[in-house]
């Protein structure tokens, strides 16, 4: 993928940006995987909300390595209390002496919820996401990764649980952005409603391939709702271990809107 | 079991416990649905900031209120409601936030027990919005306004399971039931507040309507926020002292929309009927959320237990006229040609 598709893409998310209408107001509450962190809430989108998500990922890896990744992404709530979605990875993977860039596969995902939160239950959800080989970093496998989330709140403070599992093929992985073959996390956040925002730790473990190391990390990150449509995240993550990635940074804009097109009544 | 089965394994384990969490029939489904797109939505907040995010701070108050109601009672029920009262009062409507709060972490307890509840509120909640928001964008004339607010209210009624009656329901339903009326004779400042509330929610679509220019719309709104803040001055005497009617509130409102009005009407019943069974000792947590579901039941239905329209647009003399609601939104306390702010 040339630098200029990339810009296309960037363009064509700026022009729905600018001429979308607008969305809910609390959404800096929904914790999108990787925005700002991997964990993820146990809610979707609401139905019939599109919602854009432009997120930007710098990772520094042991040995003089680093990524940049650029994923733009767009979620769909399709049906009541579940969404699809499609992300484009562009990453730039750079080691001493070489670096290339690329599109590091195309990714689909749908996400089910099956109850809100009650009493006696968490609120529940499972979310599939198939890894397509399609790009120069996108390596030679399709890889599916099953999720599943749990959330449970206690007034202005959350936690949330996701255990995810890939499968396929572990040879030929991509570049970038490879789902791990086995990944646990714990968030918990807190939210202050005067300032529209969310506070979020984050403990992670994760295999990326069988026999390799376990990888754990610490990650901290913030969501503010800017405008009535559009919040704004920060992440910042560290290894705990020998291995995985030095730091981590994430910034992203998400942008929710609908068409009218789409809707049952009163088009 | 081969190693490499390990994922599969716990992967297949991790369906079947999320499959057997599906909801059964005690659990709520979460139902969330985006609104009625379209470039009107925020405008009332860009053009009138200070009465927009009132509404962000009536949702708070809205929330503590049943939070305590359902988690304590008695006097340390009372303490909480003067401490949420003054916070309110003294902090919350006089710095409101700027976007909606999330009243499920406000309320969590009372989201757990009756989420449907909550639904049905925060879906009218968006309509209430929606119709400032077309009624504050300038760019529209007033009968495409109109034709809009329509196409909204059309759209709330879409999604079934969560909007209230578009006909007015019988006031017996809030006034003479076992548990009704219990709330506001136990706690007659908080309820003044909640009908305070009530009163310009509707009383706000007044001037947005009858003021012909900008200016005056803006000196019109300021009018009606200045009412309610007066309101709440030496409570509960100069607050509200039956429930707001839409008919008596905002007439030219209910003339344009009578569905919206039936809507809000029904909206502002239930909330009183939740703080009453709320408040019934007698009732457990799982008795007060199955008697909460048979009234939503009741007002969702706009087949029965109905008042005729011309019935409804009498009810401010039957209940003793609109000054005992708080005043029509635009009263004696503005001046009418201009929009400005009365004595």
């Amino acid at each position: 993928m040339r630098p200029t598709h990339t810009a296309a893409v960037l363009a064509a998310a700026a022009l729905v940006l600018s001429a979308a209408p607008a969305a809910a107001q609390i959404d800096y509450r929904n914790l999108d995987d990787g925005r700002p962190v991997h964990t993820e809430d146990a809610y979707p989108i609401e139905r019939y909300a599109f919602e854009l998500l432009a997120p930007v990922r710098l990772e520094a890896l042991p040995g003089g390595l680093d990524n940049t990744i650029v994923a733009p992404e767009v979620e769909y709530g399709a049906f009541m209390n579940g969404q699809v979605g499609l992300s484009l990875p562009f990453a730039r993977v750079h080691a001493p002496g070489a670096s290339d860039f690329g599109l590091a596969g195309l990714r689909l995902h749908a996400f089910y919820n099956f109850n809100t939160e009650s009493r006696s239950l968490p609120a529940f959800a499972l979310r599939a996401d198939l890894a397509l080989p399609v790009g120069a970093l996108a390596g030679d496998v399709a890889r599916l990764t099953v999720k599943g989330i749990a959330t449970r709140s206690w007034g202005l403070t959350r936690a949330h649980l996701n255990a995810a599992w890939s499968f396929g093929s572990e040879n030929g992985l991509a570049q970038a952005e490879a789902a791990p073959r086995w990944s646990g996390s714990l968030a918990v956040d807190r939210t202050l409603f005067r300032q529209s925002l969310l506070l979020v730790v984050e403990g992670l473990a994760e295999q990326e391939v069988r026999g390799g190391p376990t990888i754990a990390t610490l990650a901290a990150g913030t969501r503010w709702q800017w405008t009535p449509a559009d919040v704004l995240d920060l992440g910042l993550s560290r290894r705990l271990t020998s291995s995985g990635p030095d730091f981590e940074i994430t910034v992203g804009l998400s942008h929710a809107f609908a068409l009218r097109g789409l809707l049952p009544a009163g088009r | 079991m081969r190693p490499t089965m390990r994922p599969h394994v716990w992967a297949l384990a991790a369906v079947a416990v999320l499959g057997a969490a599906a909801p059964a029939a005690a659990q709520d489904r979460r139902d969330e649905q985006f609104y009625y797109p379209g470039r009107f939505n925020w405008q009332f907040l860009k053009r009138y900031p200070d009465a927009a995010r009132l509404f962000n701070a009536f949702d708070y108050g809205h929330a503590i209120l049943y939070e305590i109601l359902l988690t304590k009672s008695g006097p340390e029920a009372d303490r909480e409601l003067d401490r949420a009262y003054r916070y309110l009062v003294g902090d919350l409507l006089v710095r409101p936030p700027r976007f909606a709060v999330p009243e499920e972490a406000i309320e969590p307890h009372y989201a757990k027990l009756v989420w449907r509840a909550k639904m049905m509120f925060d879906w009218a909640h968006v309509l209430h919005r929606q119709i400032y928001d077309v009624y504050a964008d300038e760019r529209l004339s007033l009968p495409a306004k109109d034709s809009l607010i329509e196409r909204i209210t059309d759209y709330y009624l879409s999604k079934k399971a969560y909007a209230f009656a578009d006909a007015p329901k019988a006031m017996e339903l809030m006034d003479d039931q076992a548990f009704s009326q219990v709330f506001r004779r136990a706690h007659p400042r908080f309820n003044g507040l909640i009908w305070a509330y009530h009163w310009l929610q509707v009383g706000l679509y007044e001037p947005l309507i009858v003021y012909r220019t900008e200016a005056a719309r803006r000196s019109g709104v300021a009018a009606t926020v200045a009412r309610f803040r007066r309101m709440l001055a030496n409570p509960p005497a100069t607050m509200p002292q039956v429930m707001p009617m839409t008919a008596a509130v905002a007439p030219e409102f209910a003339r344009r929309h009578p569905r919206a009005a039936a809507i809000f009407d029904n909206l502002h019943m239930m909330h009183d009927i939740v703080s009453d069974l709320l408040l019934a000792d007698s009732l457990t947590a799982g008795g007060k959320r199955a008697a909460i579901y048979d009234q939503l039941e009741e007002f969702r239905d706009s087949t029965r237990n109905v008042m005729p329209l011309e019935h409804r647009a009498m009810m401010g003399d039957m209940m003793g006229g609109v000054d005992r609601m708080g005043g029509t939104g635009i009263g004696p306390w503005a001046d009418t040609t201009t929009g400005a702010p009365g004595p």
